[in-house]
């Protein structure tokens, strides 16, 4: 009775558009019964602050904010017109755009969503009034919003940097040619679409002097974070905190800053933490129970049965990356699964920075991919297109940052050299 | 009677409308406390070379604070991330559906995380915190705090629904 | 079928379960096959995988979990008491903290602070030698030398004792420890011989200063709950499987000195044995710094405690 309910109540509040966080919450109360297990109830409160209260979370907010600051003070619109001034002009030169801008925008967010959502804000409605479809205009905003957390600042490498004791800069200049690589593959797959789909160019270029101007101080904010953290001057907390104050200077700037500006931005953070907090509180039930099931043990069990080589060993554990990252949270991911698989590689002959950067690509893979695409809800939330349709439109960018992720697994000297030439690895 | 479910409907919505309010002040409050507590760690580490200890802990509560009333919030103004859109212009029939299955899902997970979250407190409240030595059940509280001001907005929520529903005419798909 | 674990025992441990150098698990696994000898069916669940060190102390007081692998400040958080056995340069060596640990006085100061939490303290479970100062470019040599460094501290009291040290302390989280040694944010810390081997960032670090400061251990905690539902036989096969643990432990790490400077030597980090007067000047400066350290009545007790266990 309640093995069904758990599963088919939850699932049905999902279709009649009942908000995931509280669905899957249901779900994980409803199954801790169903499974014999309502015991460990009394101290899932205690397991839920745990998954909050995590020094490394704390990057995710101030991160959040900046790119709200960035949206309402002008930066996104700045970096969104040198982008024109580079690559509109050329067919389906939003597009181009699109990815360009979000390039930019990686050097100073850590994360996807904040990406998705000031693109979802500001592009995408310029992009459906030059005709793109909406379903194409979001799809690649999420899909080139992988870009944020592979570029650094990333959050998620400096995490699997500190629990499996990789050197945080050397995997932080070893995901700069994959994040440029990604950025490649979309830039030439949205010029594929728009020969399909006729996508038009930018209506006219910028000029260019004014644009550059106007662009610096966005520009700069890149360079100096990345400069921060790569060289090791800051932690990406203070990171955070600075980027915060240079998104503010950069308003300054822009003649944007004052106290509506600063309350709508706070505002907009506010609301998107919480969403993600209400998910982290509902997936702590479900994290809690996979736990108290044993089911990291049993994937250990199984991946241990195997005797293979390390090309079709780092097959495996791309897969399995790419499966935990679409199921599970990114943290408990890395946490479970990365110290039971990695060290198994590193037997075979794997580098564990080369290893770290293509794991955190495989589990952020889990944005934009279904059943829960973080990146694509965003853009779904903000735009109002339906989020499954978002899906089918994004399917071929999902096979496309695929290919790339495999064609980066199999390129070690590739990623590596940069931070060989740093002398980091 | 449709107009006093429309007043009645009004009146809940100001209710709504001014616990938000005043859950996104403690919010937003909670989000500067934490960058304070940052811009302090950075001004002692390298300015003086110096942290000190209490920034870090202090911050990281300022973060699930923030971060929980946000959740609250996003609720209220329906930003939180769903899977189907639900709008206005679908029919009465499906918007109830949602209304009442995600007020059930709420009562359902936060109503059992808010019964456990009282013991929870109680036994924190016999905890102190590392760094700032404060009673953890007082940190802590949040949780339950997080669940109950999500029920009830969950509650006026479903009640303007119904209250907008039995008064005929549109229904606000707002809360 | 129905799925679910079914066992009668659950302990847990934060570490790993088949490293030959956790200390941890080494007492686990007596614990358990004892148990398990006995007709109890144990599950030892690794790697924190059930939770956080506050989540399963917080099952342990529930009942949830029976016997729980938790770090010093786990019981500090309730215990004015377990201020005294991490507190640095109160106890000479390994043999003065067994004998602290056992006495029958700070047992029950112990026992009546952790039983509103709903825990029994079981035993500690040494994790190899005492702690010292690990450098990542300074060798230590004079007190002058600790004055100029930048030390990683964990908490509060680790800022005290660095501050009372004359050297400047900078809190830096343990994921990022890595990162701050290697860009000077810290420029030491303290810990046992086999943390950098543990952690895998013994590239950074150049120098271990053996001050035989504290004992590294974790305390093995039981539920109370679980243990008022135990027949008398079975509790007596839970304070066998404690004894089997122990010596377990005891018997790794007290033949473990040579491993441990052996792993030391083999990432590169030379050891460095202070000269009494320089292991004096440290205790002495930290001593003074007891009383912000710990309530000072608790300090007047501890001092008490170890000068009556002191061989
Ligand atoms: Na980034
Ligand atoms: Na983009």
């Amino acid at each position: 009775m309640l093995k069904p309910l758990a599963i088919l109540a939850p699932l049905a509040a999902i279709a009649a558009g009942a908000g995931l966080a509280w669905a899957l919450g249901a779900a994980g109360i409803l199954a801790f019964p169903a499974l014999g297990q309502e015991a460990f109830l009394a101290a899932l409160p205690r397991r839920a602050f745990s998954q909050l209260d995590v020094f490394a979370l704390m990057a995710m907010p101030l991160f959040v904010l900046v790119g709200e600051l960035m949206n309402r003070g002008g930066v996104t619109r700045a970096l969104i017109d040198f982008s024109a001034l580079l690559v509109g002009r050329a067919r389906g030169g939003l597009g181009h755009v699109n990815i360009a801008t979000s390039l930019f925008f990686a050097g100073v967010s850590g994360s996807a969503m904040a990406d998705a959502a000031a693109l979802s804000t500001t592009l995408v409605p310029a992009m459906r009034e030059r005709g793109y479809t909406a379903d194409y205009a979001g799809a690649i905003t999420a899909a080139s919003s992988m870009i944020g957390p592979i570029i650094p600042p990333s959050i998620i490498l400096i995490f699997y940097g500190a629990i499996m004791g990789v050197d945080v800069a050397a995997l932080f200049a070893a995901a700069i040619v994959p994040g440029l690589v990604l950025a490649a593959g979309l830039f030439a797959a949205n010029a594929v679409f728009a020969r399909l789909g006729d996508h038009p160019a930018a209506e006219r270029r910028p000029p260019a002097v004014a644009t550059t101007v106007q662009a610096a101080p966005s520009l700069l904010m890149p360079v100096v974070i990345l400069a921060g953290i790569v060289f090791g001057l800051v932690t990406p907390t203070e990171a955070g905190a600075l980027a915060v104050l240079a998104a503010l200077a950069a308003a300054a700037i822009y003649r944007t800053l004052d106290w509506s500006m600063l309350r709508d931005s706070i505002g907009g953070a506010t609301r998107l933490t919480g969403a993600i907090f209400s998910l982290l509180v509902a997936g702590a039930a479900a994290n809690f129970l996979a736990s108290l099931m044993g089911v990291p043990e049993l994937v250990r069990a199984w991946t241990e049965g195997l005797g293979v080589g390390l090309d079709t060993f780092l097959l495996i554990l791309i897969g399995v990356f790419l499966v935990s990252g679409m199921i599970l949270d990114t943290q408990i991911a890395l946490v479970l699964i990365a110290p039971i698989l990695a060290p198994a590689a590193y037997v075979l002959g794997a580098d564990p920075v080369h290893l770290g950067v293509m794991i955190c690509l495989a589990i952020t893979m889990g944005l934009i991919t279904p059943p829960l695409g973080g990146a694509v809800l965003i853009v779904s939330s903000v735009t109002g297109a339906s989020y499954w349709r978002l899906m089918r439109a994004i399917a071929p960018f999902i096979v496309l940052e695929i290919a790339i992720l495999l064609f980066l697994t199999f390129t070690p000297d590739l990623i590596l050299a940069l931070p060989r030439a740093l002398g980091l690895a | 009677m449709s107009g006093t479910a429309h007043r009645i409907a009004a009146g809940l919505e100001r209710v709504a409308g001014a616990l938000n309010r005043f859950v996104w002040a403690g919010a937003a409050g909670f989000l500067v406390l934490m960058l304070g507590l940052v811009f302090i760690q950075i001004v002692g580490r390298y300015g003086f070379s110096d942290a000190p200890s209490w920034t870090e802990e202090g911050a990281r509560y300022a973060m699930v604070w923030s971060g929980l009333l946000g959740g609250v919030v996003a609720f209220h103004q329906d930003a939180d991330p769903v899977l189907v859109q639900v709008t206005d212009r679908h029919p009465l029939w499906l918007r109830r559906l949602r209304a009442w299955s995600g007020s059930a899902c709420i009562v359902v997970f936060l109503g059992v995380l808010l019964v456990n979250s009282l013991g929870f407190v109680a036994r924190a409240s016999a905890r102190h915190t590392e760094s700032l030595d404060w009673n953890l059940g007082i940190v802590v509280g949040i949780l339950p705090l997080y669940a109950g001001l999500v029920m009830i907005q969950a509650v006026l929520k479903l009640a303007i629904f119904e209250l907008r529903a039995a008064g005929g005419g549109a229904v606000a798909d707002e809360g | 079928g129905a799925p679910g674990p079914r066992r009668d025992v659950l302990a847990a441990l934060a570490g790993a379960a088949n490293s030959p150098v956790n200390g941890v698990w080494i007492w686990m696994d007596a614990f358990a096959r004892t148990l398990n000898a006995a007709g109890m069916s144990v599950e030892v669940s690794a790697n924190s995988a059930l939770g956080s060190e506050p989540d399963r102390t917080e099952m342990t007081g529930l009942g949830l979990l029976h016997a729980n692998d938790a770090g010093i400040t786990e019981l500090v958080a309730y215990s004015d008491a377990y201020r005294a056995p991490g507190l640095p340069f109160l106890l000479d060596d390994i043999g003065h903290f067994e004998r602290f640990i056992a006495a029958p006085a700070f047992r029950a100061w112990l026992a009546r602070e952790l039983d509103p939490a709903g825990l029994v303290f079981a035993d500690a479970a040494l994790l190899g030698g005492m702690s010292g100062l690990f450098t990542a470019r300074t060798p230590i040599h004079a007190i002058a030398d600790v004055e100029r460094l930048r030390l990683r501290a964990m908490g509060r009291l680790d800022l005290l004792m660095i501050e009372a040290l004359g050297a400047s302390g900078v809190q830096v989280a343990w994921e990022e420890v890595p990162q701050a040694l290697q860009t000077g944010i810290a420029q030491g810390y303290f810990n046992p011989p086999l943390a950098p081997v543990l952690f895998g960032h013994g590239s950074q670090i150049g120098y271990f200063l053996d001050l035989n400061m504290s004992a590294a251990h974790r305390a093995v905690v039981l539920s109370v709950r679980w243990l008022e539902t135990l027949t008398p036989e079975h509790r007596a096969v839970v304070d066998r499987a404690v004894a089997a643990g122990r010596q377990a432990n005891r018997d790794w790490a007290l033949n473990g000195r040579e491993r441990e400077m052996a792993a030391l030597a083999e990432i590169d980090i030379e050891v460095i044995e202070p000269d009494p007067a320089l292991r004096r000047i440290f205790a002495e400066r930290v001593r003074a710094a007891y009383p912000r350290m710990a309530p000072p009545e608790a300090v007047a007790r501890f001092v008490e405690l170890a000068q009556e266990t002191r061989a």
